[in-house]
C-alpha cells in the first residue's frame, strides 16, 4: 500500500512516500499502528497520550484521491492513502 | 430569566429618537435571539419589498442568550437587514467581543431605521445610546476609524464600523468590528445598508452584568467538555482556518481559476501552514473562545507590510485558489485592504475571478478596465497579485471597471452582458463561498437553499461530510460526501441547526470540538432556566428557517432560484480529488421540498406555516 504524506507531516517524517504490505485488509486504526512502529521517532502517529483518535482531528485520512476516510474503514494493498491536514476551515 | 438584558433599542436617524422596548418571556422562547429575534423584528418593522438602501430598511444588530457569557465560542452578534447585493434577506454573522460588549452596556439588540442628514455614529454604554456628529471619523478606514474612536472614548470600548467601501455604498461593503482584530459581519453588503443611512460607526462600551441563571451548573457542564473541544480543534488552533488550504485542494474541494480547474500544484505556497511559518505573531480569539482561530500576523510584501489580522481560509481560497495567486504576502495585503475599505473577501475574490476569466476569453477588452490606459503589469490574467491590489482599489473607490464588478458578480455580468452571465459564480446575487458542491454534493443544496444565497454555513453540511457526527438528527458517522441520496432531509435539519446556532450566537466550530445538541440544550437551559428539550430548539431553528423563506417568497423567490451556476452542474473538475462528481440537484431539491413540507415551487405550504406558528407571516 502506498501512503503518502502531505505537508507539513512529510516534513516532520522526512519523506513525503512510504509503503506498506499487510497480509489482509486493515483498518485505518491498524494502519496507523503500523506507521506509528515505522516512524518511532516522532509522535506524528500516537495519541498524545489521550483517548481522543489523531484521525480525523490533527490528520485526515483520503484514499485512492476520492474517498475520506474514518478509523473504521478499510485499506488493502492495492489502495493508495494519503494523509492531509483536516479542513476544518469556514 | 438568564442571558437576556430583556432590552431593545429602535433608533430613529432620521428623527435623531430613540425607543427602548423590553423583550417578552415568551418571544425569548419562541425565536431564541440573534437570527431568530433579529427576522421577526425585520417582518414586524419593514416590508420585504423595501428598498434596501432607503431609509426604511431596518439594520438590525442582535445578541443571542449566550452572547457575552462564559459559554466556549459565544463571543458572536448577528446582523439583519434586507440585502442591496441580493435584493432578499440578508444577513451576517460577526465575532470578536462587539456583541458581548452591546450586551454589558445594557441592550439585546439595536434596531437602526431612517436615514440621518449628516454622518453618525452612535455611543452606547450602561443602558445609554447617544448620536453624535461623525465628522472626525468619516472618510476614514476602519482600522484608522477604530483607532480615532479610541481616542476620543477610551481604550475599553469595541466599535463596529464601515470603511470607505460601506460609506460609498458599494454593494460588496461589510460591517467591521474591533480594528486590527478585523472581525466582519461579512456577505450581503450590509456596509452598504450602514452606509446609507450615514452612520459610520457603533460604539459600545459596558462592565454590566449578564444574568445566569444557573451559574454553578453551567459552569460544571462547561468545564466537562472544554478540555475536549481543546483537543479535537488542535489543528484549527495551531494553524487557523487557512490550515485547511492544502487539504481541500487535495480533495477537489478549493475553487481554482473560478471553479474551472480541478488541482493546482502551489496551494500549499498559500496555506496556514506556510503562514504560520513565515508571519504569524500569535492567535487572535473571540471572547471566551477556546479554539483561538485567528491569526495575528507580521508580514513584508511588495505592495506594503501588513499588521494585524491575517487571512482566513475563505480568503485565501478566493483570492488565492479562485484567482490562482501563489503570493501569500499579496494576499495578506489584499486581506488587509479589504478589512480597512470593509468589503467581503469572498465576493471580491470572486468578482476579481469572474473579471480575470472575463479577459482570458476576450469578452472584456483593456480600453474598458479603466479611465485610463492600463499599465500592462495590472492586466487581470491568473495570478497577477499586482492586478489583485489594483482591483481591490478600484472596486472601493468605484473607479472603472471597479465600479461595476463592486456591484457583485450578477449585476455586473447584466451589465457587461454577452456570455458573461456564464461566468458569474453567484446563488440569488450571493458570491459562492470557497468551498466546491463538485467535492460535497450537500453543498450543492445547501447554497441552492440558503435563505441569503450560496452559503457554506447556513447548512454547514460539509462539517459532517468530512469529521464530525451528529447522532441527535441521526448522524452517527461521517457522511459520505458523494453520496446521492438521503439529502433532502439531513439538509433541512442541518439548516435549523445552524439558524439555531445564529440564534443562540455560538460559534458553529464547536462542531468541530465534538459539541452536540445535547450539550448545547444543556446550556441554554442552565443559562436561562428555561426547560427545552433538544425537540423544542430543532423546531425554534426550523422556524427561524421558514420565516426567513416566508420573506424570500414575499420578495419574489421561487424554485427557479433555487439553483447553482451551470457549470457546477454541468462541467466536472477535470482532475484532483472531486474529479468526474457533479452534484444531483434535481433530485436532492425533491427531496429537500418534501423534507421542509413546501410544494413544488418551493413555498412554505400552509400546513408547514400552521404547524411552526408562521400564519401571521405569511
Amino acid at each position: 500500500m502506498r501512503i503518502i504524506f502531505a505537508s507539513p507531516l512529510a516534513k516532520l517524517l522526512g519523506t513525503r512516500d512510504h509503503m506498506i504490505t499487510v497480509k489482509q485488509r486493515v483498518t485505518v486504526e491498524e494502519l496507523i499502528v503500523m506507521l506509528a512502529q515505522d516512524f518511532p521517532s516522532t509522535n506524528a502517529f500516537n495519541n498524545d497520550g489521550g483517548d481522543e483518535a489523531l484521525i480525523p482531528y490533527v490528520w485526515m485520512v483520503f484514499k485512492n484521491g476520492k474517498a475520506l476516510l474514518n478509523l473504521e474503514d478499510l485499506v488493502d494493498n492495492d489502495d493508495e492513502v494519503e494523509f492531509i491536514p483536516p479542513i476544518m476551515g469556514g | 430569566m438568564g442571558g437576556y438584558i430583556r432590552k431593545l433599542a429602535y433608533v430613529d436617524l432620521t428623527m435623531g429618537k430613540i425607543t427602548l422596548r423590553k423583550l417578552s418571556r415568551e418571544e425569548c422562547h419562541l425565536w431564541i435571539g440573534g437570527s431568530g429575534l433579529g427576522v421577526k423584528i425585520l417582518m414586524e418593522e419593514s416590508n420585504p419589498q423595501v428598498d434596501p438602501l432607503g431609509a426604511d430598511n431596518p439594520l438590525i444588530f442582535m445578541t443571542g442568550p449566550m452572547t457575552g457569557t462564559c459559554i466556549p465560542a459565544s463571543g458572536r452578534h448577528q446582523v439583519i437587514t434586507k440585502s442591496p447585493l441580493t435584493g432578499i434577506y440578508g444577513e451576517a454573522d460577526a465575532g470578536g467581543d462587539w456583541g458581548a460588549m452591546l450586551k454589558r452596556a445594557g441592550f439585546d439588540g439595536l434596531v437602526i431605521k431612517g436615514q440621518a442628514d449628516r454622518p453618525v455614529y452612535l455611543a452606547v454604554s450602561n443602558g445609554k445610546i447617544h448620536i453624535i456628529d461623525a465628522t472626525p471619523v468619516w472618510g476614514l478606514d476602519t482600522y484608522d476609524t477604530d483607532t480615532k474612536l479610541k481616542e476620543i472614548h477610551g481604550s475599553e470600548i469595541a466599535v463596529a464600523s464601515i470603511g470607505p467601501a460601506g460609506e460609498r455604498k458599494v454593494l460588496l461593503a461589510t460591517i467591521m468590528n474591533e480594528g486590527k482584530k478585523a472581525r466582519s459581519a461579512g456577505r450581503g453588503g450590509l456596509g452598504a445598508v450602514m452606509g446609507a443611512k450615514r452612520l459610520k460607526a457603533i460604539v459600545v462600551a459596558g462592565e454590566g452584568p449578564i444574568p445566569i441563571n444557573d451559574e454553578y451548573s453551567l459552569g460544571q457542564s462547561i468545564n466537562a467538555v472544554v478540555p475536549m473541544i481543546e483537543k479535537r480543534t488542535k489543528s484549527m488552533s495551531k494553524y487557523g482556518t487557512a490550515g485547511g488550504i492544502s487539504g481541500s485542494e487535495i480533495i477537489g474541494d478549493l475553487p481554482l481559476k473560478n471553479w474551472s480547474q480541478g488541482s493546482w500544484s502551489e496551494a500549499e505556497k498559500i496555506s496556514g501552514q506556510i503562514m504560520s511559518e513565515t508571519m504569524v505573531t500569535g492567535k487572535n480569539r473571540c471572547h471566551s473562545c477556546p479554539i483561538g482561530c485567528g491569526r495575528w500576523i507580521k508580514a513584508k510584501s511588495r505592495h506594503g507590510n501588513v499588521d494585524g489580522a491575517g487571512p482566513e481560509y475563505e480568503t485565501l481560497g478566493m483570492f488565492g485558489g479562485a484567482c490562482l495567486i501563489a503570493d501569500l504576502p499579496a494576499i495578506a495585503k489584499a486581506n488587509e485592504l479589504c478589512n480597512r475599505y470593509g468589503m467581503d473577501t469572498i465576493s471580491t475574490g470572486s468578482a476579481i475571478a469572474f473579471l480575470m476569466e472575463l479577459y482570458e476569453k476576450g469578452l472584456i477588452q483593456d480600453h474598458e478596465l479603466s479611465k485610463d490606459k492600463l499599465d500592462d503589469t495590472l492586466l487581470p490574467v491568473w495570478g497577477n497579485a499586482d492586478a489583485l491590489i489594483w482591483l481591490i482599489h478600484a472596486i472601493a473607490n468605484q473607479e472603472g471597471i471597479g465600479k461595476i464588478i463592486g456591484q457583485g458578480v450578477r449585476k455586473a455580468a447584466a451589465i457587461i452582458g454577452g456570455r458573461a452571465p456564464e461566468f458569474a459564480f453567484h446563488v440569488k446575487g450571493l458570491e459562492m463561498p470557497a468551498h466546491d458542491p463538485r467535492a460535497f454534493n450537500s453543498l450543492a443544496l445547501g447554497y441552492a437553499t440558503s435563505n441569503r444565497g450560496a452559503c457554506h454555513l447556513q447548512g454547514g453540511s460539509y462539517f459532517f461530510e468530512k469529521i464530525v457526527t451528529l447522532p441527535e438528527i441521526g448522524i452517527n458517522q461521517v457522511l459520505d460526501r458523494f453520496r446521492l441520496d438521503n439529502q433532502g432531509n439531513v439538509q433541512a435539519r442541518l439548516q435549523d441547526i445552524m439558524c439555531l446556532m445564529d440564534s443562540l450566537k455560538l460559534c458553529k466550530f464547536l462542531f468541530y470540538g465534538g459539541i452536540n445538541l445535547t450539550i448545547i440544550t444543556e446550556w441554554l437551559n442552565h443559562l436561562t432556566g428555561f426547560d427545552y428539550s433538544v425537540e423544542e430548539l430543532l423546531l425554534a431553528g426550523e422556524r427561524i428557517f421558514n420565516i426567513k423563506r416566508l420573506y424570500n417568497v414575499k420578495c419574489g423567490i421561487t424554485r427557479s432560484d433555487d439553483s447553482l451556476p451551470r457549470r457546477i452542474l454541468e462541467e466536472t473538475r477535470p482532475d484532483g480529488g472531486a474529479a468526474g462528481n457533479l452534484p444531483p440537484l434535481g433530485h436532492m431539491l425533491e427531496e429537500y421540498y418534501e423534507a421542509r413540507g413546501w410544494d413544488t415551487d418551493g413555498r412554505p405550504s400552509l400546513a408547514t406555516i400552521t404547524r411552526l406558528g408562521l400564519s401571521e407571516w405569511q
